[in-house]
């Protein structure tokens, strides 16, 4: 064992077997976004042998914000690859495992089988809730963290017997409900916060300590510094229900589901000569100015524009996060509609950087 | 009886931190849930935990203090 971590190695309750527990160990951290660039630093800096980055996303602008994993230099780069670079860079004895691609309900237990822990930094419950059934499944722990702006969660999941975030909300919300980072925002020390508590109990958990914090959800208000810690129970019943399934199930959420039509700033690129329609109410900030786009609230493309409707153009609907998009671009039937499933600001970004004839 | 409702996250935004409700003592809380969502307009479209004390309670046990919490699930990360 080298001096590289003699800081941990000098703590009382830690010592040669932990680090060496961390260094044989598997961690599959699913997101590279605001709880990922702050969880992933920690276990490679601390030895963790393995690392899976799972993220099918590419950095861009409205990142930087609060990924400090990611710099200018990375932007239109996909995540997983680059956060790999930075995690080698900061400890090259351990090894990293680039999965840019979604995390699926057919690939999803194949990934984690062979694990220690799964780590959810993810942003959508449709990919929470996934992650959840994956791990009960395949009898794998797992430590979510989630935010909402100011306030953020965390709770250590399926660990030795441990209640599972389905024993805290049994099903996931019947439409988008809640909405995410994208759309009201998040305060960046807040996703240092939350990640730093997940850190802290995935390297408890990889080293075998015995300090876990299982069956409680750790609440944090950075507007108020209030804290909870709720203690919930191993739901048995919900348990047994995801492990009797014959295999998982897609996890649909109506707004946040993908689909055929749905496409992100990397796929633009593949479209030839795309019309994009601004779907948002007329006066709704930020304005949209640029030759490739029409404003057009849902009503009034549905109404008219048979031009629109009729053509054979590819037609990219979009909105200040895609949801609204996603709605009117569902209501359409022709050929070659699609919904953009990016943040506005970075869609802005990349029509004034985009090269057209 | 008069009940103190505390709320997290979205529901701040919705209904206010904190809120009181008048219920009869000793119901449960399946029923504490249907008369929350017949006072706040708009809460049965979400997943909530209730819980009393720091402690996450099941449908069929009964309100003990009279202080009650509502958390929602957070999306963002």
């Amino acid at each position: 064992m080298n001096t590289r971590y003699d800081r941990h190695m000098k703590l009382k309750g830690w010592g040669v077997q932990a680090q060496e527990q961390l260094r044989t160990a598997h961690a599959v951290v699913v997101g590279a976004g605001g709880l990922g660039s702050a969880v992933l630093p920690y276990l490679a800096s601390a030895g963790v042998g393995k690392i899976s980055v799972v993220d099918y996303d590419r950095v861009s602008l409205s990142n930087l914000q609060r990924q400090v994993l990611y710099a200018e230099e990375d932007i239109s780069r996909l995540k997983a690859e680059v956060a790999a670079e930075k995690l080698s860079a900061l400890n090259r004895e351990i090894e990293l495992v680039v999965l840019s691609q979604v995390f699926e309900s057919h690939t999803a237990e194949n990934i984690i089988r062979e694990c220690d822990l799964v780590i959810d930094c993810t942003d959508n419950f449709r990919t929470r809730y996934l992650i959840n059934d994956a791990c009960v499944r395949t009898d794998v722990p797992f430590i979510f963290g989630a935010l909402y702006t100011y306030s953020g969660q965390m709770a250590v999941c399926n660990y030795q017997g441990s209640a599972t975030y389905r024993c805290l909300f049994k099903e996931p919300p019947t439409d988008a409900v809640i909405p995410n980072c994208a759309e009201i925002g998040v305060f960046s020390p807040l996703v240092a916060l939350i990640g730093s508590l997940m850190a802290a109990e995935a390297l408890k958990v990889l080293a075998a300590l015995e300090s876990v914090q299982t069956d409680r959800l750790f609440t944090y208000d950075l507007l108020t510094h209030q804290q909870h810690a709720l203690a919930f129970k191993a739901d048995v019943n919900a348990i047994a229900r995801i492990k009797n399934l014959n295999r998982i199930e897609p996890i649909a959420l109506n707004d946040c589901d993908w689909n055929d039509q749905t496409l992100y700033l990397s796929d633009l690129d593949t479209l030839k000569d795309p019309l994009f329609i601004d779907v948002r109410d007329l006066k709704e900030a930020p304005l949209v100015e640029h030759a490739l786009v029409v404003k057009r609230s849902s009503d009034q493309l549905l109404q008219s524009e048979e031009e629109l409707l009729n053509g054979k153009q590819p037609l990219v609907l979009f909105c200040a996060t895609g949801k609204r998009a996603r709605r009117s671009a569902l209501k359409i039937e022709r050929e070659n509609v699609y919904y953009l499933k990016e943040d506005i600001e970075d869609f802005i970004h990349y029509l004034n950087h985009m090269k057209y004839d | 009886m008069e009940y103190r409702l505390n709320f997290y996250g979205p529901f701040e935004e919705l209904f206010g931190a904190h809120r009181t409700i008048q219920l009869e003592e000793g119901i449960h809380f399946s029923e504490l849930r249907e008369k929350l969502e017949e006072a706040f307009k708009g809460l049965d479209a979400y997943p909530y935990t209730l819980a009393q004390d720091g402690v996450m309670k099941s449908e069929e046990e009964e309100l003990s203090t009279s202080a009650i919490e509502v958390f929602p699930p957070f999306s963002g990360g």
